[in-house]
């Protein structure tokens, strides 16, 4: 049975890779994901300053759903290159890079230093919805500014052969436009999805939960968001896919397989299923291997879209 | 995890610049060890240990820092604030055992929540607090004389020095029983607490020590409490951690990460 994918040239042990954001601030809590059964890692977002984040209330879960407002809180990109090169010393899986920035030019700067580390691939984070009021409007609601930062992190990552993942929204109507726009500017791969906007209120003290009164909603609410995504992505562009959004199952991740993505991205699932949800999400997509005479999980990358 | 919105049910002055919240929390179900977030809408939601939960009223003591301690500072008998938790791994100990409980600021508050449960279970006391001065002391008359031992930097109050040298001069006065059922339980800065790891670890007595981290979620899920180089959650793995544990990784007492994540050394 074989859950190895090859993805972008890049040799992943399974399809599960902690989505940014998630656990993944230091070199040793990206290992200890490693060690519980993901394939590969992401690190949380890394811009050119440190950026403390919004205040506390940040995150909630519920039942169904996650929201957060973390407020792209991280040390700086030269801090996070030590923790990659750290990482690339505890293990060799393979670790995606994700930066963000205010401008196409800082993309490009903060591109630049986080090639000089051992990254095996980038994601351009350009879809956080959660720092409007600095940074306007994401990026990833319009197709020439997409296209724009994706190319210039491309003139960066081309020097080092790094390959690029553009990570969009689900609130962008026109996601398809984006991911098209995005593939002509160079980008290798898309990210589909991050946080979808959300709110909750606090009904005893009658004010939002989070401090930012806004915030993204992830977990089992964002799923068949984020499977509609992949599947439409997938028709249009035909390119590879990190299909991330609500997976908690193998189930979950098999479903985003078969609507086209080659890897699957999981993150607040640790939330419901502790960090140990890496290895059981494994696990459970063998048994469906098992179940249903599957040899190869690469065979059914957007196989829903034949039948 | 919606929080808990509950009513201020008496403020206490406990030492200077400390005051001792009681709020209004039924059922909260907590072990000594384990900690709370305290939200006040538009200020900003922070850690704080639980020194006291009987099942009716949760009691925290809280030193004054800056924004949000200030904040709460402020607030009067029939406010309310939102709870979250508890949270993290707490303290454990065996019917019958001896605590040494080893305490420095508000390190004091969870290990009284421990010595008044573990009483239920037999146990047998003696309790170090240490202070910078004597105004500073925590629950330093909380529990009876004949346990208590202190220790102030400027003599102020007790012995003058570390708290962890009246802890060590304990420890070679117990006798071969006492040792041999005695646990060193501590809370406090972490240069103290390193100290207290290392005595126990000298006389071969089994610690159990409250590292903390920076912490936003406080449930393991957003990564900035992890501790190098296991990259455990402090906020779900700790905040209590074996002495023997704590004192293996390469960050505890050396280093921590702020609220960016950046490493800054202690
Ligand atoms: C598990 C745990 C238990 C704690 N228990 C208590 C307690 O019982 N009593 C008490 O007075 N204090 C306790 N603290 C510390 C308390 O959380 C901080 O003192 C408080 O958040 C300070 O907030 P501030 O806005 O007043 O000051 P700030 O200026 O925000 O912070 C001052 C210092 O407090 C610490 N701190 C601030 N925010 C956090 C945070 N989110 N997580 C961890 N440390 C932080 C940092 O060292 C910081 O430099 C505990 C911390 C942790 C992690
Ligand atoms: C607490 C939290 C922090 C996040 N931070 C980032 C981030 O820094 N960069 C990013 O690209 N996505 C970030 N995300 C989005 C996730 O990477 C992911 O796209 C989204 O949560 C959907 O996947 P999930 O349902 O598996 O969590 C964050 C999500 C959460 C819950
Ligand atoms: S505070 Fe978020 S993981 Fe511990």
């Amino acid at each position: 049975m074989k859950t190895e994918i090859s993805f972008l040239g890049v040799k992943f042990d399974n399809p599960i890779v902690l989505a940014s954001g998630i656990l993944g601030v230091t070199a040793a809590s990206m290992k200890r994901c490693i060690d519980l059964g993901a394939g590969g890692v992401t690190i949380k977002s890394l811009s050119m300053e440190p950026r403390e984040g919004h205040v506390n209330p940040t995150m909630a879960g519920y039942d169904n759903y996650f929201l957060n407002a973390v407020g792209l809180s991280n040390p700086g990109v030269k801090e996070g290159v030590k923790e990659i090169i750290k990482f690339k010393k505890m293990c060799s899986a393979p670790i995606i890079g994700s930066i963000f920035g205010g401008s196409v030019e800082e993309f490009g700067e903060t591109a630049e230093i986080i090639c000089e580390s051992p990254i095996d691939i980038l994601e351009i984070n350009i879809s956080c919805p959660n720092v409007k009021e600095e940074f306007g409007s994401p990026y990833a609601y319009d197709p020439k500014a997409a296209a724009a930062i994706t190319k210039k992190v491309k003139e960066a990552t081309s020097k080092h052969n790094i390959p690029v993942s553009t990570k969009l929204s689900p609130n962008a109507w026109n996601i398809t436009e984006i991911a098209k726009a995005c593939k002509e500017a160079g980008a290798d791969a898309v990210t589909a999805v991050n946080t979808v906007s959300g709110m909750t209120i606090d009904t005893s003290f009658q004010t939002p939960l989070l401090t930012n009164k806004s915030g993204g909603v992830s977990g089992p609410a964002l799923k068949p968001i984020a499977v509609k995504a992949v599947w439409d992505v997938y028709d249009a562009c035909n390119m590879p896919i990190i299909a991330t959004g609500g997976v908690t199952s193998g189930d979950d991740a098999i479903e985003m397989m078969l609507a086209g993505g080659e890897l699957v991205g999981v993150g607040s699932a640790v939330f419901w299923r502790g960090p140990e949800v890496f290895k059981i999400i494994v696990d459970e997509m063998k048994q469906y291997m098992t179940n249903n005479n599957i040899d190869s999980l690469a065979s059914i990358i957007g196989k829903a879209h034949t039948s | 995890m919606k929080p808990t919105i509950v009513k201020i049910l008496n403020i206490e002055e406990e030492a200077e610049n400390v005051l001792t919240f009681t709020l209004d929390y039924p059922a909260l179900n907590s072990r000594p060890g384990q900690f709370v977030m305290l939200w006040l809408p538009g200020v900003d939601m922070k850690p704080f240990s639980i020194a006291s939960d009987d099942g009716k009223e949760l009691k925290l003591s809280i030193f004054k820092v800056k924004k949000f301690t200030t904040a709460l500072f402020e607030a009067k008998i029939g406010d309310k604030v939102g709870v979250t938790g508890p949270f993290g791994n707490p303290y454990s100990w065996k019917q019958g055992a001896h605590v040494l409980a080893v305490g420095g600021g508000y390190g004091s508050a969870p290990l009284a929540y421990l010595i008044n449960e573990a009483k239920k279970d037999d146990c047998t006391f003696d309790l170090f607090i240490g202070a910078r001065r004597k105004n500073l002391l925590l629950y330093s008359n909380k529990f009876p004389e004949e346990f208590t031992h202190i220790a102030t930097d400027d003599g102020s109050e007790g012995h003058t020095g570390y708290v962890t040298e009246i802890l060590e001069e304990k420890i070679k006065k117990l006798s071969s029983k006492d040792k041999k059922r005695a646990v060193v339980y501590v809370c406090g800065p972490e240069l103290m607490e390193v100290a207290a790891a290392k005595v126990s670890q000298k006389y071969n007595i089994p610690s159990q020590i409250s590292v903390e981290r920076f912490m936003k979620c406080g449930f393991g899920v957003c990564g900035q409490c992890c501790i190098d180089d296991t990259g455990e959650p402090m906020c779900i793995q700790g905040p209590v951690l074996s002495g023997e544990h704590a004192l293996s990784l390469p960050e505890f007492g050396k280093y921590h990460r702020t609220k960016a994540g950046a490493v800054e050394k202690y």
